[in-house]
């Protein structure tokens, strides 16, 4: 993924440690993957906001989880520990009923 | 905008048919900030209610039918607010996808998760919990393995990426749980359930259409166990109903689940009326919401309404 990929999302913060940003990689369930820089402190939300401008989708129509539990509104990088380099899955929302 | 602007005392509406430059007050703006969701939640409610209502008028002239059934669900609804979000559940899900038991619709990997939290409840009671892995978000625990297989050759490594399989995988193969259930989403349109067996070294499907296991389910799961275990799983088939409509795998396949993991072959649903399986289903999650809903919401609009609107 190119620079001009990555996005910073959040206004600065005072605080040093919640201001350090951290590489994020969102893969989708079919393999694609988009980079994200991203303050500690930055509620994923936005992230997940940017994801789906970028790949032309509903932010409703699409799942994030992280560590195999979905994010939450409130959820930070900090608040899941998240660490440089980690992954978001993306997937989408799936039905069935019959062949 | 119009916070920051004080000075703005009154908005035109440039669209407005009858007289655009009619003035409006500025509480106009949030009024229907707040209402449209409201309205959007509604429409989706609206067939599901009106489903119910006509059941109801059937149901309750037929003797033997499912009216008392029926009437226990429209009265939990009388107390349902039908926007927000199902509480007692770990996934924050919209409320209006409850109206899909009402219906015919397909289930979606939210429903199904939210049918998951049931069973992984029960198997907490029922004192099995030690040995069963239930994966959170199990509609997309199958994905995620699908997706390791298209990385396989990276796979072991890439402890990041694919911590959750990783941490899973352990845990069974250190023998600290040795089933594993979950449910697959078949060319995205079918149900199947799915259970490992780590002391049988077995995988069994289970499919309500009675198809043998997908190829690449088949390939995607063998390579899994493989990976971890360094043994080549058989794959057998699980107990299951026989799905005669062309919408309930969802609803079969999470019962095939439940039969195997509480030993209670009642929760196959095999030749039950399967209208009424998916109204049980809603009051069982309804029972957990009701337990745990917040009794502060600020929107407080309940189904009653609704049958009067």
């Amino acid at each position: 993924m190119s620079e001009e990929d990555q996005h910073s999302t959040q206004p600065e913060i005072k605080d040093e440690d919640a201001n350090a940003p951290i590489n994020v990689k969102v893969v989708s369930s079919t393999g694609d993957e988009v980079f994200f820089k991203i303050k500690r402190s930055t509620k994923l939300s936005k992230l997940q906001g940017a994801y789906a401008a970028k790949v032309g989708k509903d932010v409703g129509s699409i799942r994030f989880l992280y560590d195999g539990s979905r994010i939450s509104e409130t959820d930070t990088p900090a608040s899941l520990d998240m660490e440089d380099n980690d992954t978001i899955d993306v997937m989408v929302e799936q039905v069935g009923g019959c062949h | 905008m119009l916070k920051a602007q004080p000075t703005i005392t009154s908005i035109v509406i440039p669209h407005d048919d009858i007289d655009p430059t009619e003035t409006y007050p500025l509480w106009l703006v949030p009024y229907w900030a707040e209402l449209i969701p409201i309205h959007e939640a509604q429409r989706r409610w609206m067939p599901a209610v009106e489903s119910l209502r006509q059941r109801q008028r059937l149901e309750t002239a037929l003797a033997g039918g499912s009216g008392a059934l029926i009437d226990e669900v429209y009265d939990t609804l009388s107390s349902l607010e039908w926007s927000g979000i199902i509480s007692g559940f770990p996934i924050q899900i919209e409320r209006h996808y409850l109206s899909a038991f009402f219906t015919n619709e397909w289930l979606s990997s939210e429903h199904e998760d939210l049918l998951m939290d049931l069973l992984r409840g029960e198997v907490n009671d029922n004192g099995s919990a030690w040995r069963v892995e239930l994966p959170n978000e199990s509609g997309m625990f199958i994905p995620k393995i699908k997706l390791a297989y298209q990385k396989k050759d990276i796979y072991a490594e890439s402890i990041t990426e694919f911590r959750w399989l990783h941490r899973i995988a352990s845990r069974l193969v250190t023998g600290t749980k040795t089933l594993l259930g979950t449910l697959a989403n078949v060319c995205g349109n079918h149900w199947v359930a799915i259970v490992i067996n780590t002391e049988m070294q077995t995988i069994l499907h289970g499919d309500s259409l009675g198809a043998s296991i997908d190829g690449e389910l088949c390939s995607v799961l063998k390579w899994w166990t493989y990976e971890h275990f360094g043994v080549n799983f058989g794959v057998e088939q699980m107990e299951i109903a026989r799905q005669k409509d062309s919408y309930s795998c969802g609803l079969f396949a999470w019962g095939a689940l439940e039969a195997f993991f509480l030993d209670d072959t009642e929760r196959l649903m095999e030749d039950e009326k399967m209208e009424d399986c998916r109204l049980k289903a809603f009051l069982r999650i309804m029972d957990r919401h009701k337990h745990q809903a917040s009794t502060h919401s600020h929107m407080s609009k309940s189904l009653f309404l609704l049958f009067y609107m």
